[in-house]
């Protein structure tokens, strides 16, 4: 293990409480789309599989037509305002999603390789950076995770299955099962 | 008698003597050694049985290729059959026990059964065990079974962990030898990412034991050095006992780490399964000696020669005082070379081919031994193990000339290519007719994404047998890899080396040439399937000529080392006896795993609270404390029933329908799918979706909604509320939430992607809380404080409100058929709605009621359940629900096929409401309704029990059915089939069984 690696504090795993983000559906193929939501949250429009990250909102890539705007709970309503003024001669779909989705954050040492007993993207430090949002899974489960800064990841999954991903998270950082990979 | 040297041994450490056992006698071992190298230290060269004639079985290798040394490990939990010998790692306390006998190893009753071994041959199962015919079940079958089998299964739960970890790299070495080393550092060197894989504890391969010269230093030397300068390269990984298990297309591959194997600690990760994606593979998996084959070669004491010289390299052990070495191949000498050196004794090599002169052949001589050319063995004396042998000339028929005492046979047959993992991608092989070897054909090789190879075979595997042709073709494989992926080249000058030249073997399939039945008869191919070459004779001549054919009749290669020892010596006997070439006959198929590996690897960390994800709602925890029984929908947990003290499951679900009737209930809906669907055509898609219309609701307005497919069956249902001019809310099933967004998904980028849509899945967005019963309104007046008069707030209406300063909707709708809400709200807000619902209705007698009640009462109102009445052959027709298909509409899913003949046709089953005679007779669900029962003639399946419930409302049993002629047959009495002679009688009657003028949900 490297001397870089020894240093990193240890794993921890946290449940941030005021995670919020809302889905904006539109026709972001088109530059003035996209332009509409970057004047809105003031934060360029992502490329594919991306996410800008900002001090207080991300824009995060989600599909084609569909970007997801995450943020903490206080700014949810006037974020929504704001949009659905800016689309008003659009046809769009702008929803807060916050109660349906659960957020787990993870960092400190060894966060990659509880990524990797469980998702098949490829997370190591040139792939999964700052600025790459994956959508994927986690065994079973459908998830989604990008790094905040160079030490933290978040990772969000559906809020019913989230007793389930807390317990996988659980067993993946047990001790007994560590591994240093990455 | 096999024993521990007094010195030597490099791989132990004799100052750290580890305690173990086998069948119960304590032995002791050296930290390094693996079980099977203790066990010949401790002189227990039998160690099992064969499967079919129990003959003993003693160690033959000193690898993965092990065939008879398998043995059951642990007690108790940690019990586990077949387990290599020659792969375990000694570990203090370790308990070991021979398998496949009774009642002891030495002394085994089902050794019996090779007295009788002329009936037992290749295929006897297929001809015996046939009369008399009764004995199949009560004797033979029984007896077979009692006696298939290696080893015994586990009785208990597998205390340990195991999981997966995902890896991507851009190049995956198969094999820590000199090559896999020499191509990791070049590899390395280019910069690109590198993961190297080694199945054994240690890097190094043949250098470790065969040792020669490399830049002037002793090869284990150069081994140390090469693996100390890799682990100094940051982007390459070397994974030690992890072994590839398979290459798949596109350079998937499976890797089988044993983590925790040398060291057990229950609960702790035991085995770790990597799944590997590589932009491209060099396997360098080497070879794996072949045995010879010559009667009486299936004696302990008969060895592999290169696991002769291992046991005494690595481990310091001797395998016997006196040893007889039988070879075609120069290799094999080198044995001989080391017992001498050792001080042991090698009364004689015997040498098939006419002629061997190499340097080894000179050095063997130089040292005093032995050395017959063109002599074979006529018979290997000893009854469990090695006593003597009778050597014959090769080119006999096995006339013994000299008996010599010995301990142990060394055999060579040359070396077989590993090349399982080039085949298992696809990769083909040719044949080297002069060498008797399988190697890969380069030329067409398995190709990745791309279209380009991605499988780089070298070294061994190629069947290169010097350590400098090793590396070379190393080389030239990472120069390739490096310039296909856009790394540096890197070349170095390629290490001195210093080996003796080998010539080349002879390949040799039967030991005598000319041996006749008998001596094939005592010939074995594979040791623990007990195949022997009269068996391949025999199946020839019983007209099984592809080799996959005579795999599976003479069971050659089916044993848990899946042909490594074999597979070559028998393919070519095979060849032989049907007059065809080698490559004619081919090789069976090779498959993943290379070596086996455990179950739980595979399922990984999937068992327990992990093994499947189970979708919870808000409301869950307060559930889960208020005695709710759990029933599984789709991938969720719902509540069945609330059970309170002393109540059974039926008396609970009696008092939560009743009370429902009677006060209020309050059922969690929230599993109920929920999907967004906003834009200027959002009406005109429902229309295409839904066989009704959906684009004349008002806002505010709810409609009950059916989905069919494109062959006009009904597949899900739901109410559909307009929230604005562009904006709809689409009810579904619980389970059918994602299936319906999907669909309308796919339709939408399919087929009317010109339609201005978007949908969403907002299931888990709100918390759907349901109010039933006549308090129902009383209850949510008091908890949104305001007043629902009926005439503004009409049945099938919705209505936008506040909790908790939360934008909410209250649906007037109703499954259970009573005065019904309901609610939905931020999911977040869920739990403390439903908890203010309960402190409301306290006075007005409110009770949570689970889906068994939700199901009766909506029977009761005759209200179809996806699932239940639906099976993907009805229509909504069949379901008296014509009126909610629309005749003006000019399309919709389903509509086309709706009017074909089939699903027009007069005698299509059609839904009515059954009652018993018996009004406490509760009809099985599913059962068959029949006619012809009077007139004795075979009767006609005319229908069935679709939902089937005591009705506490009516105080009787109700029933849904569908039946040919459906309410035509309104009074009817028909006959149900329950048993084989058992008729229920029932009336058919309207399948709205309750409050069929809908006063109750419309007040």
């Amino acid at each position: 293990m490297s001397n870089r690696r020894m240093q990193e504090p240890k794993l921890v795993v946290k449940e941030p409480e005021n995670f919020a983000v809302i889905i904006v559906k539109a026709g972001f193929a088109k530059r003035s789309t996209r332009q509409l939501i970057e004047s809105v949250i003031d934060l360029k429009f992502p490329s594919v599989g991306g996410i800008t990250l900002g001090r207080k909102t991300s824009l995060g890539w989600m599909s084609s037509d569909e970007c997801g705007v995450i943020t903490k709970t206080q700014n949810v309503a006037s974020l929504i305002k704001k949009i659905e003024i800016k689309f008003k001669r659009e046809s769009f779909l702008c929803l807060d999603m916050s109660d349906s989705r659960y957020c787990f954050e993870l960092s400190g040492k060894g966060w990659r390789e509880i990524l990797a007993k469980g998702s098949p993207v490829d997370v190591s430090d040139g792939k999964l950076k700052l600025g790459v949002l994956r959508r994927t899974r986690i065994g079973n489960l459908a998830v989604a995770f990008w790094m905040t800064d160079d030490k933290t990841v978040r990772l969000v999954c559906m809020r019913s299955v989230s007793d389930f991903m807390r317990e996988w998270l659980k067993t993946a950082v047990d001790p007994s099962g560590s591994i240093s990979h990455f | 008698m096999s024993n521990r040297l007094s010195k030597g041994g490099d791989l132990i450490n004799r100052n750290k003597r580890l305690d173990f056992s086998f069948d119960g006698k304590k032995l002791y071992g050296f930290e390094g050694d693996t079980l099977a190298s203790a066990l010949l230290a401790n002189g227990q060269n039998l160690v099992g049985r064969s499967f079919k004639y129990h003959r003993p079985r003693g160690i033959v290798a000193s690898g993965v290729e092990e065939p008879n040394a398998l043995v059951s490990l642990g007690t108790g939990p940690e019990f586990e059959p077949n387990q290599r010998a020659t792969v375990v790692e000694l570990y203090n306390g370790l308990v070991s026990r021979s398998q496949n006998r009774w009642p002891s190893l030495k002394f085994d009753m089902g050794a019996t059964i090779s007295l009788l071994g002329s009936i037992f041959s290749a295929g006897f199962y297929y001809k015996t065990f046939i009369y008399p015919r009764a004995a199949w079940k009560h004797i033979f079958e029984p007896l077979i079974r009692h006696t298939a089998g290696l080893g015994k299964a586990p009785r208990y739960a597998d205390p340990d962990r195991y999981e997966h970890f995902y890896c991507h790299t851009d190049v995956l070495i198969v094999g820590g030898g000199a090559s896999g080393l020499i191509a990791a550092k070049l590899i390395g060197m280019s910069g690109a990412k590198t993961l190297l894989l080694e199945q054994s504890p240690h890097i190094g391969g043949r250098c470790l034991i065969d040792k020669v010269k490399i830049d002037g230093k002793d090869s284990r030397r150069w081994v140390e050095d090469l693996a100390d300068e890799i682990s100094k390269i940051d982007n390459v990984t070397m994974k030690r006992r992890t072994v590839c298990s398979g290459i798949y297309d596109h350079g998937f591959v499976i890797g089988y780490e044993r983590v925790n194997d040398h060291q057990p600690n229950p609960g702790s990760i035991r085995h770790r399964l990597w799944k590997i994606r590589a932009k491209k593979i060099i396997v360098a998996t080497g070879s794996i000696e072949r045995p010879l084959v010559f009667p009486g070669n299936d004696l302990p004491g008969v060895m592999l020669a290169s696991a002769v010289r291992d046991y005494a390299s690595l481990y310091g052990v001797s395998s016997g005082d006196r040893t007889v070495l039988i070879t075609n191949n120069d290799n094999a000498y080198k044995t001989a070379i080391q017992l001498k050196s050792l001080g042991l004794s090698v009364p004689a090599i015997l040498d098939i081919r006419e002629e061997s002169n190499g340097p080894l052949v000179q050095e063997a001589k130089n040292l005093g031994i032995s050395v017959r050319n063109s002599k074979g063995i006529s018979k290997v004396i000893g009854s469990g193990t090695v006593k003597g042998v009778r050597i014959c000339s090769q080119n006999g028929e096995g006339t013994t000339e000299e008996t010599i005492e010995c301990e142990t046979i060394a055999m060579s047959g040359g070396w077989s290519p590993a090349v399982h993992l080039w085949s298992h991608c696809g990769g083909k092989l040719d044949w080297d007719e002069k060498r008797g070897i399988f190697f890969p054909k380069l030329d067409i090789s398995p190709i990745d994404d791309k279209g380009q190879k991605f499988i780089f075979p070298v070294g061994g595997v190629l069947g290169k047998s010097s350590t400098k042709e090793c590396l070379e073709t190393s080389a030239a494989a990472t120069l390739e890899i490096s310039k296909m992926l856009g790394f540096r080249d890197v070349s170095i000058d390629l290490p001195n080396i210093s080996e003796p030249a080998e010539n080349s073997v002879e390949p040799v399939w039967l030991i005598p040439a000319g041996a006749g039945s008998r001596l094939k008869s005592q010939s074995f191919l594979d040791y623990q399937n007990d195949v022997k070459v009269s068996d391949i004779k025999q199946a020839v001549l019983e007209g099984y000529e592809s080799v996959e054919h005579a795999k599976r009749y003479t069971t050659l290669g089916m044993a848990t080392d899946q042909g490594k020892l074999s597979n070559v010596n028998g393919h070519a006997l095979l060849a032989h006896h049907l007059g065809k070439s080698v490559p004619k006959v081919g090789t069976t198929t090779f498959r993943p795993p290379y070596t086996p590996i455990s179950l739980g690897s595979i399922a990984g960390d999937a068992r327990g609270a992990l093994f499947k994800a189970t979708r919870k709602t808000a409301i869950d925890s307060w559930s889960e404390q208020n005695g709710a029984h759990w029933e599984p929908v789709a991938d969720w947990r719902r509540p069945y029933v609330y059970l309170r003290k002393g109540e059974t499951i039926d008396t609970a679900v009696t008092r939560e329908i009743l009370n429902t009737r009677t006060n209020v209930g309050i059922l969690d809906a929230s599993t109920l799918g929920k999907i967004m669907v906003k834009g200027p055509d959002a009406g005109k898609f429902l229309d295409l979706i839904y066989t009704n219309i959906i684009s004349t609701l008002k806002i505010g307005q709810c409609r009950y909604g059916l989905m069919c497919n494109e062959n006009g069956f009904l597949f899900d249902d739901g109410v559909v509320v307009r929230i604005n001019n562009d904006t709809f809310i689409c009810h579904t099933t619980s389970g059918g939430s994602d299936r319906v967004y999907s669909w309308m998904e796919e339709w939408l980028q399919t087929e009317w992607w010109k339609l201005d849509v978007f949908i969403t899945n907002i299931t888990e967005q709100f918390a759907q809380i349901c109010l039933a019963g006549p308090n129902a309104k009383t209850v949510i007046e008091e908890v949104f404080e305001k007043r629902f008069p009926s005439h503004e707030f009409a049945f099938m209406r919705c209505l936008p409100v506040t909790f908790a300063g939360q934008n909410a909707n209250i649906y007037r709708i109703s499954f259970s058929g009573e005065l019904s809400f309901e609610i939905a709200v931020p999911n977040k807000l869920g739990l403390s709605f439903w908890k203010r619902c309960m402190e409301v209705g306290e006075n007005y007698g409110i009770q949570p009621y689970g889906t068994e009640a939700l199901h009766v009462m909506r029977a009761e109102k005759g209200f179809i359940m996806i699932g239940d009445e639906t099976d993907g052959t009805v229509t909504p027709q069949d379901l008296n629900l014509g009126w909610a298909v629309s005749k003006k509409k000019t399309d919709f899913l389903g509509k086309r096929a709706q009017a074909r003949s089939f699903l027009t046709a007069s005698n299509r089953k059609k839904l009515v409401g059954l009652s018993t005679l018996d009004k406490n007779l509760i009809l099985p669900d599913g059962a068959h309704i029949i006619t012809g029962v009077a007139n004795s003639s075979t009767p006609e399946i005319i229908g069935h029990v679709t939902s089937t419930y005591f009705s506490p409302t009516l105080g009787r049993s109700i029933a849904l059915a569908l039946i040919e002629g459906g309410l035509d047959r309104l009074g009817d009495l028909i006959d149900l089939s329950v048993a084989d002679s058992e008729i229920i009688k029932a009336k058919v009657v309207d399948p709205v069984f309750y409050d069929p003028e809908g006063d109750k949900q419309n007040v």
